[in-house]
């Protein structure tokens, strides 16, 4: 051809694909290969491009990984299913966004578990990319499997798959292992694994059994368990400098700034408020030159200053303020989420963006009991504040985000939800006429590592009934009222608290043709239904069963540095709904980290 | 204030980048370059930056226009030097042009582009050939003809008909099943010169 583009044997392919874009590979930024390296890493994120490049994680490690003698990195992630099938039907690997790569001929791969429902698209990339599923089918040559990232501290789903999981902060687990991958590299793999092995924060399933029995799952090696969650303490020696800027619009199509890592506030259904502690803060003078610096490299017109509670930071007023003169470049600032206050509602009055649509607030339960089960330090002044706040400042709309199905829910509870929703759209009609209230409610599913890791999930059933009798309840017109598909929480349920026998049926679902989970467009129950019928796995033993305070967990050989003492304590005063308060404002209540250097624990004691 | 008029190119998968995001891309690689694009007046006030004919996603350009209006005084060449330097992969900016801020708009300035077209499957390249003359009359097809490796055609007014009507009358007429069957490109955008059977660039 005249042009030597259309020679690309992919270039049909994406001429023929639903969406073109997302397979351009057109981005700013320090991505080139380097021409020699002794160890190839190709980070693998089990979704589109548009919402991998999303992510933050792969952001912040890139560059870092680029940082390191003889180590490359590049990034590869999962195409739709429509290009799927282009691939096989023509042959051709899937390979890296910057070389073409294929993820075979890498040293290494690096996936990130954001979610369980990621789960099976990991399967399409390893088989697309010529790698043989099974970490006990591979051999010499075939590269190294990692894979990091919440899902990693409740990893046994997919132990059959990865070789190396990665437990804690990517910036401090990830240089010793890679350093570690390319000096041995050529040498037998079952010894770079135990070598591996050796090292904090790695967990290498092929080494480590598992036995089963009434009292629960048990682990045996001849390492040390339980494997140990590290982390990086200092949050203002690993600012980035860089980031990537994709040609075409992304998810978060912006500049994202971490001011802290881990939450304190203690919500007991939040996997994240557990497994991310202790709480590292990032000094305001670095957020805010990491912001400037980071808008001029990658020319985005948006930042956000991210974190589990970002209203929690405690310089976050006089940082926004040293930020308003951004505005004046037409750069606008953004925060992710809001606390529940009239503190919170009024930071966001004062940034253009959030102004945009609606003000979402998350009180997650309906009543004030139920509230303080889940431990969300949310009061009924609180929201009263909140949502006279936002009409106020101007919204017209006001999204509320629930849960139901959470442990010792009643009818009451529920009708709560109803009740909030009244109170709001009443609150909001005495200012205007248009005020809408949208309120989703969502299927709770207990997490491994929180204080709900014993509690059983609702059935598909009950969460039906609640759902329907919450939205008949429904009186105003000002309110549209939304309950979620509760297909998709069954199965997140099974993977997020399963053992090493989910990952069979992992495989078969995924050999059944399922992909990408997490959309709805996509996922199929049937599917997962016979995939577990074929493989003897009972979806409702791993979800809807209450566990016994004493059953031996089959994620409790990774220890993420909160107890499970201190979950045990948690779940009764939650039977209870005693509330437990914030340590940073109220004293420590031993999660574990106590004992770790928790910067906190010191200054309270 | 400067407004600059610049044609640039899209190459290689670039070309799967939407037209209507580029001139938010144009607006990062500004920023990047550390030059400020002027701001619209009006009630949302959004970069100056104007486009010029959309071109269909999968269409590769060596001749797309676009103008800026930079707050500074900035010469074309200085503009052209460090907007490519901050440009992702795929784009470059070819050639610019300081334009007086009255002067006509830019999407006045041209009624004709040209295009370079080829099936895969070269033994179609006649029934194609074909097909086109039939289907598009001589005031919107201003020119056709088979070169060594496709065809190359001339179009009238771009804003308004281009690759997307032709890709569609091939795929009616079943020569081609659709977009992955056909390469096109953008050559050259401008004026129509019918005595000398040919087009003035835009620049």
């Amino acid at each position: 051809m005249r042009f030597e583009e259309f020679d690309d044997p992919r270039w049909p392919l994406i001429a023929g694909a639903k969406w073109p874009s997302r397979y351009a590979c057109s981005e700013w930024g320090n991505t080139r290969p380097k021409e020699k390296a002794d160890f190839r890493l190709c980070f693998c994120f089990p979704d589109v491009y548009e919402v991998g490049m999303s992510y933050l994680g792969f952001q912040l490690l890139y560059p870092r990984t680029k940082d390191i003698d003889g180590v490359d990195a590049e990034r590869a992630y999962c195409p739709w299913i429509d290009m799927e099938r282009a691939l096989r039907a023509a042959r051709l690997p899937l390979g890296s966004v910057e070389s073409g790569r294929v993820l075979r001929d890498f040293d290494g791969l690096g996936f990130t578990l954001q979610h369980e429902m990621s789960f099976t698209n990991i399967l399409t990339m390893l088989d697309l990319g010529g790698v043989p599923l099974l970490a006990s089918a591979r051999s010499d040559s075939d590269p190294i499997v990692m894979a990091g990232g919440p899902a990693a501290l409740v990893p046994e789903p997919m132990a059959d798959f990865i070789d190396i999981f990665c437990l804690g902060d990517g910036e401090v687990v990830n240089p010793p292992l890679l350093e570690l991958l390319k000096k041995t590299k050529g040498q037998p793999r079952i010894e770079r694994l135990r070598a591996a092995a050796e090292l904090d924060g790695t967990y290498v399933p092929a080494l480590v059994s598992c036995t089963y029995d009434e009292a629960g799952a048990h682990f045996a090696s001849e390492f040390p368990l339980p494997r140990k969650r590290v982390i990086c303490r200092g949050m203002d020696a690993i600012a980035p400098r860089n980031m990537i800027v994709p040609a075409s619009g992304i998810i978060h199509d912006r500049v994202a700034v971490e001011l802290f890592r881990g939450c304190s506030r203690g919500c007991r259904f939040c996997q994240a408020g557990m497994i991310y502690r202790p709480v590292r803060e990032r000094s305001p003078q670095l957020v805010d030159e990491t912001i400037r610096a980071l808008i001029r490299q990658t020319g985005w017109e948006e930042c956000s200053l991210v974190s589990l509670a970002s209203c929690d930071y405690p310089h976050i007023g006089t940082l926004l303020q040293s930020l308003a003169d951004l505005h004046d470049d037409g750069i606008k600032v953004s925060l992710p989420s809001l606390r529940v206050d009239n503190f919170s509602v009024g930071l966001a009055a004062g940034l253009e963006v959030m102004k945009k649509g609606g003000l979402t607030l998350a009180p997650e339960a309906g009543s004030q009991r139920m509230r303080d089960v889940i431990n969300k330090g949310v009061t009924e002044a609180d929201l009263e504040a909140a949502l006279n706040a936002a009409f106020e400042h101007g919204w017209q709309k006001v999204k509320l985000y629930f849960m139901m199905g959470l442990p010792t829910e009643t009818d009451d509870d529920l009708r709560g939800i109803v009740e909030l929703a009244e109170r709001a759209a009443a609150i909001g009609r005495r200012r205007t006429k248009r005020a809408a209230i949208n309120v989703s409610v969502a299927g709770f599913v207990p997490k491994g590592h929180t204080p709900f890791q014993w509690v059983a999930q609702n059935t598909r059933e009950e969460l039906a009934r609640k759902g329907a009798f919450m939205k008949k309840q429904i009186r105003s017109r000002a309110i549209s009222f939304k309950y979620h598909e509760s297909e998709q929480s069954f199965i997140e349920g099974v993977l997020a608290r399963g053992d090493r026998r989910v990952g069979r049926a992992v495989l078969e679902a995924w050999q059944l043709g399922e992909r990408f989970d997490s959309w709805s467009e996509t996922f199929s129950l049937e599917r997962w239904m016979e995939a577990f019928a074929r493989t003897g796995v009972d979806p409702v033993w791993y979800s809807q069963r209450e566990r016994a305070e004493g059953e031996s967990f089959p994620w409790d050989h990774i220890d993420t540095g909160v107890s499970k003492s201190f979950l045990l304590r948690e779940y009764r005063r939650a039977q209870e709904a005693k509330v437990t308060r914030d340590c940073r404002s109220f004293g420590c209540n031993a999660c574990g980290w106590e004992r770790r250097g928790c910067e906190w624990s010191v200054t309270s004691a | 204030m400067s407004r600059l008029r610049m044609i640039f190119e899209k190459r290689s998968f670039a070309c799967f980048v939407r037209h209507v995001e580029l001139p938010q891309l144009f607006g990062r690689i500004a920023r990047r370059a550390g030059l400020k694009v002027a701001l619209t007046q009006g009630m949302s006030p959004h970069p100056h930056i104007v486009m010029g004919p959309a071109l269909p996603v999968g269409v590769i350009s060596l001749c797309e226009a676009a103008e800026i209006w930079f707050e500074e005084n900035i010469s074309p060449e200085e503009a052209l030097e460090r907007m490519n330097a901050q440009a992702p992969t795929g784009f470059r900016f070819l050639r610019a042009a300081r334009i007086a801020p009255d002067s006509m708009s830019l999407n006045k300035c041209f009624d004709a582009a040209s295009y370079w077209l080829c099936p895969r499957d070269m033994g179609r390249l006649a029934a194609v050939k074909r097909v086109l003359s039939e289907e598009f009359g001589a005031e919107t097809l201003l020119a056709l003809r088979e070169c060594a490796d496709g065809l190359e055609l001339v179009m009238h007014d771009p804003s308004q008909t281009g690759p997307g009507a032709l890709v569609k009358a091939l795929t009616a007429r079943e020569e081609i099943s659709g977009w992955p069957e056909i390469c096109i490109a953008r050559l050259c955008l401008g004026r129509w010169r019918a005595d000398k059977s040919e087009i003035t660039p835009l620049l």
